[in-house]
């Protein structure tokens, strides 16, 4: 029977539950994310999402195998070979600068790099293991970033993404921070990354389906037909920014890095299977 | 499909209708004013835009609009000068409304 007492108690459960289920851990977050999309596309593995589109488009897929048969990234993975095998000035190289002279390191990235109180993505990691050489850090946008990127990924295919969120406030900020900027409407369209790509994934936008975001990350740097060249996840961020018409970001911002640690540990579990090739 | 047909449609909507209607409302005014005015226009479009910049929720196309509108000052376009800084005002009072909404709305969309 419900007497005022019990009512009050109810009550007070109530406010002490309720903004605990409003700030979930990432744990609990990426659990949830992972669920929804089994819930949405039940005929869909799990395994299949690091594919993209190409994991819920039946028509795409079979074209985008055709073209796997002649991977158009194969050139930047020969040249991400060629410029990881190459010493520095000082003697040092690339292998130096990662754990398992950096075969197979890929799924650890991004990681949160405790002492700098940053998220490192993997590209952020080649440049830095540049300056630490004394060697010009390559431009975000460069040709040679994205090979060695490409190269570090297919080096790592069939590796597990274990993103960690170490046990520091800052490492949780920085994923929380990329969480918000994940679920919030910007741009003329006031549209957030998470309409098109959780609310509406599977739907039309114009002639093409819109990606799940499970996944997503899995598969950069993608080269991209209509492109005719290779691109790094975070110039796909600054896509869909002005494609909301927002004012985008560098890549390699905060921002991007923050989202990249985010979008990365919701496809924790899944596998790397990078480079990609893309429409 | 609908879903996201109804997203963008309720995002123009909203969106360009407000920064048109703004521009009509103060069609009246701006025939006859004086570069001093004008300059004073692109100023305040410019704090505006500056005040969505700090709260990193800048829209796509405002800076240019303010550039336009510097250039068409200097050309002495001072009537299509000003609609501009009064969109570019417009788009950057809205980037702000939508950044201070959103720093709550958010949570609403997390899966859980």
């Amino acid at each position: 029977m419900l007497t005022p007492r019990s009512l009050r108690r109810f009550f007070v459960c109530l406010t002490i539950l309720l903004p605990l289920a409003a700030s979930a851990g990432p744990e609990e977050d990426r659990a949830a994310f992972s669920a929804y999309f089994n819930k949405r596309f039940p005929d869909v593995p799990l395994a299949e999402y690091v594919n993209g589109i190409y994991a819920i488009d039946e028509q795409a897929r079979k074209q985008w195998l055709e073209i796997e048969e002649f991977p158009p990234y194969e050139f930047a993975v020969e040249q991400g070979e060629e410029l990881f095998r190459q010493p520095f000035a000082n003697g040092k190289s690339y292998r130096d600068c990662f754990e398992n002279g950096g075969i197979g390191v890929r799924q650890n990235f991004p990681r949160f790099d405790t002492e700098k109180g940053e998220v490192v993505t993997m590209e952020w990691a080649l440049n830095r293991c540049r300056s630490q050489n004394n060697e010009a850090p390559y431009a975000w946008k460069s040709e040679e970033i994205i090979a060695l990127s490409a190269y570090m990924a297919w080096i790592s295919r069939g590796t597990i993404f274990a993103i960690e969120i170490p046990d520091d406030p800052a490492a949780l900020a920085a994923y929380e921070a990329g969480k918000r900027f994940y679920y919030s409407k910007r741009g003329q369209l006031n549209l957030a990354c998470s309409d098109c790509h959780v609310k509406s994934a599977g739907a039309f936008v114009r002639a093409d389906h819109l990606s799940a975001s499970l996944g997503h990350p899995s598969h950069f740097p993608v080269y991209r037909s209509k492109l005719g060249k290779m691109i790094s996840l975070h110039s796909r961020f600054y896509g869909c920014v002005r494609d909301v018409r927002a004012r985008p970001f560098e890549e390699q911002s905060e921002e991007y890095r923050n989202l990249e640690y985010f979008l990365t540990y919701m496809s924790n579990g899944l596998e790397v299977n990078g480079p990609g090739a893309r429409k | 499909m609908s879903n996201l047909a109804v997203i963008l449609s309720l995002s123009l909507v909203l969106s360009v209708p407000v920064a048109t209607a703004s521009d009509i409302s103060d069609e009246a005014d701006i025939t006859a004013l004086d570069s001093e005015t004008v300059i004073e226009m692109i100023e305040q479009a410019e704090v505006a835009r500056s005040r969505a910049a700090d709260l990193r929720a800048e829209w796509l196309e405002t800076r240019d609009l303010i550039e336009q509108a510097r250039h068409d000052a200097e050309l002495g376009e001072l009537e299509q000068a000003a609609r501009l800084a009064m969109r570019a005002r417009r788009q950057s009072e809205l980037a702000v409304e939508q950044a201070l909404r959103e720093a709550e709305a958010w949570k609403r969309r997390v899966v859980r």
